[in-house]
């Protein structure tokens, strides 16, 4: 109910100090400190959250610059606030992660025992690589590959003659560890595959033998070991075999012919990259090698058509095998190339016309000594000497119709040299000068290992089987 | 502001820094946004708080405003009067909030004022404040909660926020009509209201006292 008369003054001041009243009451209404901080921080974490489209922000502050314009900063009434360069940090990261998985074992690999990245490269990109690497033909390859590395490297730091000797039990040390993951993993493969472990064995030690004969030392046995030649010994001990592994069955023509095939295409890649990089001479020793192994096998193709040559045909792919796993090593070696020549590497395995003419050579070359001794003999007045002359003229006589009738070329060379060497002494004995019995060519037998023999085509020896004439070098 | 809101972390600086704010690279819609929320926060909260009587949930709904409001402004909206914008999301946000609680009074009261217009008494500003001179704000203030939403909406708009009856239209999107004869009847049922409570506690002193009237004639 309304007062009925009321002084308008007074109505006035009541209406003010009800409002004044309960405003006043209503301040008392109010945020606490606390939730005023944090409604603040709720606010303007929003708006970082939610920010304001990029044309829509406009700096303020004139004179500041363009980065601290974009760069807004609230500050909450209890938090600071600091930047992290998340987009900076990732760019940074991943220049890093290029450097430290890409530049380093890059520049890794051309370090040497001794370098500061050295490790990564051997305990870094080799392991990975040895992770990523399946099937135990491969890690053998792979061990193989490591293993020449290593003598590689220690060549390198005897050039530059920092070859210490803690380096070069280091190294061979490592020859050994990677020599015996090769076996082990052989000794794998051999488990479930005789013929691949039987042809990795081979490609290893024809890897072995390539590297002792650049470190000179032919002798793989081991007996001839100089003082303080560690890796020399490292790789003679790799090379010594057990008995039962000595004699390993020839493997079968398939999986011989399949790794020959791989082998000849890598070598005729490895050619065709020497190219340019190599001396004219070098090419041509290389392409003659690779003529040598191809008609081999175009040989023992034909053999194996056949069920009594095919054990030939097989043992024909063995030393192609061996060839071309030395000329592999030879031509992916610099230190190699440099140090032993192809032919002691690989020989060369004449054709049956150059075989037909180099013993048409040494024949003549044997006639014709026999000649000169004949005259020389005539002059000769010391008895002595005269009769050693006619004992060499007879044994001469003789040695002569025997090599005409000689089928085996490696035995024909065998006796000839035998020959010639004894004419060249009589001669030399009764006072002629020069040696008239020198070959034109340098007839090597070839080379082979105690399980791999050498195939004398049959056209070559004019018999109608082929002769195979196990060597050991 | 994105790049802040991919790579800005929060450091507690081990005190206050109210006296910190650095708002130098800040740009203009920024300012004045955080500017408006400098000046208004504390009166939406008591607008708030008073209308729902909920203190946590009232800050909710301030907090809700300002991000309603920060989010027109990212679309490119230009706010020229932050209040009565502010005031007005806050009042949306209220009504929501009845209406998920279901109160069906708030629609039956609206749906009522639409209908009466009121009296001439009800509609004059100098009735209103006649009224008003007769009711003591302070047991206003204690008895707001108990009055209906519609009424507790304009009053405390009119004489807790200092708004004019045109401001409240706008805001309420009613007639300044009715905003008057809001206020009027919010007044009266408070006078009433306060009327009750004071011959109810008139009641209960006379009580008391015919009581210890009747204990002393007993002892």
């Amino acid at each position: 109910m309304l007062p009925a008369k009321e002084p308008l003054t007074k109505k006035l001041y009541n209406m003010k100090r009800f409002s004044e009243q309960l405003h006043k009451q209503s301040q008392t209404v109010k945020l606490k400190k606390s939730e005023q901080a944090d409604l603040r921080a709720r606010v303007v974490s929003y708006m970082e959250y939610h920010p304001l489209p990029a044309s829509m922000k406009v700096a303020k502050a004139q004179g500041s610059s363009i980065k601290n314009a974009a760069r807004t900063q609230i500050l909450t009434d209890t938090f600071g606030q600091f930047m992290i360069p998340y987009q900076l940090l990732f760019k940074i990261g991943g220049v890093a992660a290029v450097f430290v998985l890409v530049f380093v074992p890059f520049m890794a690999e051309r370090t040497v025992p001794g370098d500061t990245l050295y490790a990564v490269k051997v305990q870094f990109n080799e392991e990975v690589r040895s992770t990523l690497t399946w099937g135990s033909y491969e890690k053998v390859e792979w061990e193989t590959t490591r293993l020449n590395r290593r003598i590689a490297e220690a060549r390198l730091l005897a050039d530059e003659g920092l070859l210490t000797t803690e380096v070069e039990a280091s190294v061979a040390a490592a020859v050994k560890v990677h020599s015996d993951n090769a076996k082990r993993e052989i000794e794998v493969l051999r488990a479930s595959d005789a013929d691949g472990a039987t042809i990795a064995t081979i490609a290893f030690d024809s890897s072995l033998r390539v590297q002792a004969q650049s470190l000179n030392r032919n002798d793989v046995d081991g007996t001839a070991a100089q003082p303080g030649d560690l890796i020399g010994n490292a790789i003679d001990a790799s090379l010594v075999k057990d008995p039962e592994t000595q004699t390993p069955a020839v493997p079968a023509y398939n999986k011989l012919m399949a790794r020959v095939e791989m082998n000849t295409t890598r070598v005729r890649e490895l050619l065709n990259s020497l190219d340019g990089s190599v001396s004219n001479q070098g090419l041509v020793d290389v392409t003659r090698r690779i003529e040598d192994i191809d008609r081999t096998i175009s040989t023992a193709i034909t053999q194996a058509g056949t069920p009594d040559t095919e054990l030939a045909a097989r043992e024909a792919l063995v030393d192609v095998l061996v060839r071309t796993q030395k000329l592999i090593v030879f031509m992916t070696n610099l230190a190699v190339r440099e140090q032993v020549a192809i032919e002691s590497v690989v020989p060369v395995v004449l054709t049956a016309d150059e075989m037909a003419v180099e013993r048409s050579q040494r024949q003549t070359e044997l006639t014709n000594a026999i000649s000169q001794l004949t005259t020389a003999v005539t002059t000769v007045t010391d008895q002595d000497i005269l009769a050693k002359a006619n004992a060499v003229l007879h044994q001469l006589a003789v040695d002569l119709p025997q090599l005409q009738t000689m089928t085996v070329y490696q035995d024909f060379i065998r006796q000839s040299d035998q020959s010639l060497a004894l004419a060249a002494d009589a001669l030399t004995l009764v006072g002629v000068d020069g040696r008239p019995v020198a070959p034109a060519v340098a007839v090597p037998v070839a080379a082979a290992t105690t399980t791999v023999s050498t195939t004398t085509p049959a056209s070559a020896v004019g018999t109608t089987t082929p002769t195979t004439t196990a060597t050991t070098t | 502001m994105k790049v802040l809101a991919n790579s800005c972390v929060f450091e507690y600086n081990g005190h206050n820094m109210a006296a910190e704010q650095s708002t130098d690279n800040l740009s203009g819609h920024e300012q004045r946004f955080l500017d408006a929320y400098e000046l208004y926060n504390d009166a939406l909260f008591r607008h708030a708080c008073m209308r729902i009587s909920d203190r946590e949930k009232a800050i909710d709904l301030v907090h809700d405003t300002y991000t309603k409001v920060w989010s027109y402004v990212r679309k490119g909206y230009d706010i020229e009067q932050f209040r009565p914008f502010l005031y007005k999301v806050l009042n949306n946000l209220i009504i929501d909030t009845y209406r998920k609680k279901k109160e069906a009074s708030l629609d039956a009261l609206l749906d009522i004022d639409g209908i009466d217009e009121g009296s001439f008494e009800e509609l004059s500003e100098s009735s209103a404040e006649a009224l008003a001179a007769t009711i003591d704000g302070r047991k206003a203030f204690e008895l707001m909660a108990e009055l209906p939403d519609v009424y507790k909406e304009v009053l405390i708009l009119r004489f807790v926020d200092g708004l004019g009856p045109k401001e409240m239209s706008v805001l309420t999107e009613e007639k300044e009509n009715v905003i008057s004869v809001r206020i009027h009847r919010g007044l009266k049922l408070l006078r009433q209201k306060i009327e009750a409570q004071d011959e109810f506690a008139d009641e209960k002193r006379k009580s008391a006292a015919r009581k210890r009237a009747a204990d002393k004639k007993t002892i």
